[in-house]
C-alpha cells in the first residue's frame, strides 16, 4: 500500500500520531501537499463522512478522524500557504439561528465541510436574520446552512430563506437546513434547497449543490 | 414534599407523572422565541407559575425548573454568565412556591454541552465539574427535591451526577437521549440503551430514563409511541433502577408560523400502560407534549390503580 492509501486509513482509523508521522514520510518520499491532502487526508475523511451517513459508525469516530485528519493538516500549511493556499471548492457559511445555541450538530457540519476542501465561515450561535445575510453577501457564498435544536426556533430558517431571496444573490446562493427537529418535509415547506439529516449527509448534499464531488 | 420520591417509588407501584415540558408550552403564554428560556421564567414569574399550577391540575407529579439554558456554557452565549446563581435559585423557588406538598421540583441540568468532553472535545473534566456545581448549588438552594440531569452527553451527565452526590443527598433522575438508527436506538455518542442507562445507574442515579430524541425512523405518528416502548425494554435488560420515559411527540412541522407535534394525547395513552408493563414508573412526554396528552395519561393510570386521585 502506497503512503498516500496509509494516510487515507490511518484518518479513518482515528490515529493522529500515526497520521502525523505517515505525512512526514509521504513528504519525505516525494508527494506533493496536494496529493496528501486530498488523496489522503481528505480522502479518508470522505470515507468517514460515508460511514457516518450510513449510521456505521457515531460521532465518536467521526470525531477522532476528523482530529486525525487536522493534525495532518497542520502539518502541510506551511506548505500550503507558501503556494498562495489551497483554491476551496465553495464558500459555506454556516450558524445556529436566533434564540438556539445549540452547536454540536453545526460544528461537525463545519469541521466535516473544511475535511472536504471547502471554505467555511461559521457565524456560531444564536445568529440573526440580518447576520446570515450580510455574511453570505460579504463573502460571496453559495451556500448557507442552517441549524435548529429547538423546534421554537424553526421559524427563523424560513425567514432567512425569505430575506435572501430579497437580494442580488437570489437564485445563485443555495440554502440547506438541518437539526434535530428538521426534516425534509419542513425543508420543502420553507423552501430550503437541501435538507439534511445528519452531518454525513450534510457534506454530501452540499456538495452536490455544488456540483463537485463523485456522486 | 410528603413522602421522600425514593420512598414512594419503593414503597408503592404508583406511577409517577413526569414534569410538563414548558420549553415547548410557553409559546402559548407569550414566550418569543429569542430569549433565554430562564431568564423570561424569571422576568414573567406569574405565567411561568401559572402554567405549572395547571400542569398539576392535569396530573403532573413533578415541576421541572427548565434550567436547561442556565448552565455556564448554554447562559454565556445569551450574556447571562454571571447571572447563573440567580437564574437557577429564582426558578427553583417559584416552582417551590407552587408545588404542592404530593409533588416534586425538578432542578433541570442539561447534558447537552456546546462541546464534548476531551478527547473528543476541548471540555475538561474538572471545568464541567465546576460548571454544573456552579449551576446545582443555587438550584439546591432554591428548594429543588430531586436533580433531573437529561440530555445527549453521558460522559458529562455523569460528572453532574457526581456533582449532585457531592452536594446533596437528593435522588436523581438520569435521562439520556436516544435516537433510532439502522442499528437500533443510540446516544449521540453511539452508546446502546443497555449501555448508557448501565453508566447511569453506575453513576448513581435513582431513576433512569429516556427523553427526547427520535423514537423510530418512520414519519407514521401511530409507530412513535410503540417506539418508546420498546426503548423501555432495553433499558429494564441492562439495569435495575427505577426506569423513566419522556418521548417527544413526535418530530415537529411549522404550520403558518406555529410548530405542531403529530402525535396526539390518544395515541400516547393507548401506549402508555405498554411503557408501564415494560417497567417504567416515571412516565410523561418532553417537546410538544400538551396537558391533554397528561389528562388523558393520568386517567388511564388512574383507571389502572397505579396513580391516587
Amino acid at each position: 500500500m502506497n503512503t498516500l492509501k496509509e494516510i487515507c486509513k490511518s484518518v479513518q482509523r482515528g490515529k493522529e500520531a500515526e497520521v502525523i508521522e505517515l505525512v512526514r514520510k509521504g513528504l519525505a518520499e516525494g508527494y506533493s501537499w496536494e496529493d496528501i491532502l486530498n488523496k489522503g487526508l481528505f480522502a479518508g475523511m470522505e470515507v468517514v463522512g460515508k460511514l457516518f451517513e450510513e449510521e456505521e459508525i457515531f460521532i465518536p469516530e467521526m470525531l477522532m478522524a476528523a482530529n486525525a485528519m487536522t493534525a495532518g493538516q497542520k502539518l502541510l500549511e506551511p506548505l500550503i500557504m507558501g503556494n498562495g493556499g489551497q483554491k476551496a471548492v465553495g464558500t459555506v457559511i454556516l450558524g445556529t439561528v436566533k434564540g438556539d445555541v445549540h452547536n454540536l450538530g453545526k460544528n461537525l457540519v463545519n469541521i466535516m465541510l473544511k475535511g472536504a476542501g471547502l471554505r467555511v465561515i461559521d457565524l456560531g450561535v444564536d445568529v440573526s436574520v440580518e447576520k446570515f445575510v450580510n455574511a453570505a453577501i460579504q463573502d460571496n457564498a453559495q451556500i448557507v446552512g442552517m441549524s435548529a435544536l429547538l423546534t421554537t426556533t424553526m421559524p427563523h430558517m424560513k425567514a432567512v430563506i425569505d430575506a435572501l431571496r430579497k437580494t442580488p444573490l437570489k437564485g445563485k446562493v443555495k440554502t440547506i437546513i438541518g437539526g434535530a427537529c428538521v426534516t425534509q418535509q419542513f425543508a420543502d415547506e420553507i423552501g430550503a434547497d437541501a435538507y439534511a439529516e445528519n452531518a454525513g449527509a450534510g457534506i454530501y448534499k452540499v456538495k452536490k449543490l455544488l456540483g463537485i464531488g463523485t456522486f | 414534599m410528603a413522602i421522600h420520591l425514593r420512598e414512594r417509588l419503593r414503597n408503592t407501584n404508583e406511577v409517577l407523572l413526569h414534569y410538563p415540558p414548558l420549553h415547548s408550552m410557553l409559546a402559548d403564554w407569550g414566550k418569543d422565541l429569542e430569549s433565554n428560556l430562564s431568564q423570561w421564567i424569571v422576568d414573567h414569574p406569574e405565567k411561568y407559575q401559572d402554567a405549572l399550577r395547571q400542569a398539576f391540575e392535569a396530573g403532573c407529579d413533578f415541576a421541572g425548573t427548565q434550567t436547561q439554558a442556565a448552565s455556564p456554557w448554554r447562559a454565556e452565549p445569551f450574556g447571562l454568565r454571571d447571572k447563573i446563581r440567580e437564574l437557577n435559585y429564582q426558578s427553583a423557588k417559584l416552582a417551590r412556591q407552587v408545588t404542592p406538598p404530593d409533588r416534586y421540583v425538578l432542578g433541570h441540568v442539561s447534558i447537552t454541552n456546546p462541546d464534548f468532553l476531551k478527547p473528543l472535545g476541548n471540555l475538561t473534566y474538572e471545568e464541567v465539574y465546576e460548571g454544573f456545581k456552579e449551576q446545582m448549588l443555587p438550584l439546591l438552594e432554591g428548594g429543588v427535591d430531586v436533580f433531573l440531569i437529561v440530555g445527549n452527553q453521558t460522559d458529562a451527565g455523569e460528572i453532574a451526577t457526581k456533582v449532585a452526590k457531592d452536594i446533596c443527598d437528593l435522588p436523581i433522575i438520569f435521562q439520556n437521549v436516544f435516537y433510532a438508527t439502522k442499528k437500533g436506538f443510540r446516544t449521540m455518542l453511539g452508546l446502546t440503551p443497555e449501555e448508557a442507562s448501565l453508566r447511569a445507574e453506575k453513576a448513581g442515579a435513582d431513576v433512569v430514563g429516556g427523553s427526547c430524541g427520535l423514537m423510530t425512523k418512520s414519519l407514521d405518528p401511530s409507530e412513535w409511541y410503540p417506539g418508546a416502548t420498546s426503548l423501555v425494554k432495553e433499558m429494564r435488560r441492562a439495569c435495575s433502577q427505577y426506569l423513566s420515559i419522556q418521548p417527544d411527540a413526535g418530530i415537529a412541522t411549522l404550520v403558518e408560523g406555529k410548530t405542531i407535534y403529530p402525535v396526539p394525547p390518544k395515541a400516547m395513552a393507548t401506549e402508555v400502560t405498554h411503557w408501564v408493563d415494560a417497567g417504567a414508573r416515571i412516565v410523561g412526554g418532553c417537546c410538544g407534549t400538551s396537558l391533554e396528552h397528561y389528562r388523558k395519561i393520568a386517567k388511564i393510570l388512574k383507571d389502572r390503580g397505579l396513580r391516587r386521585g
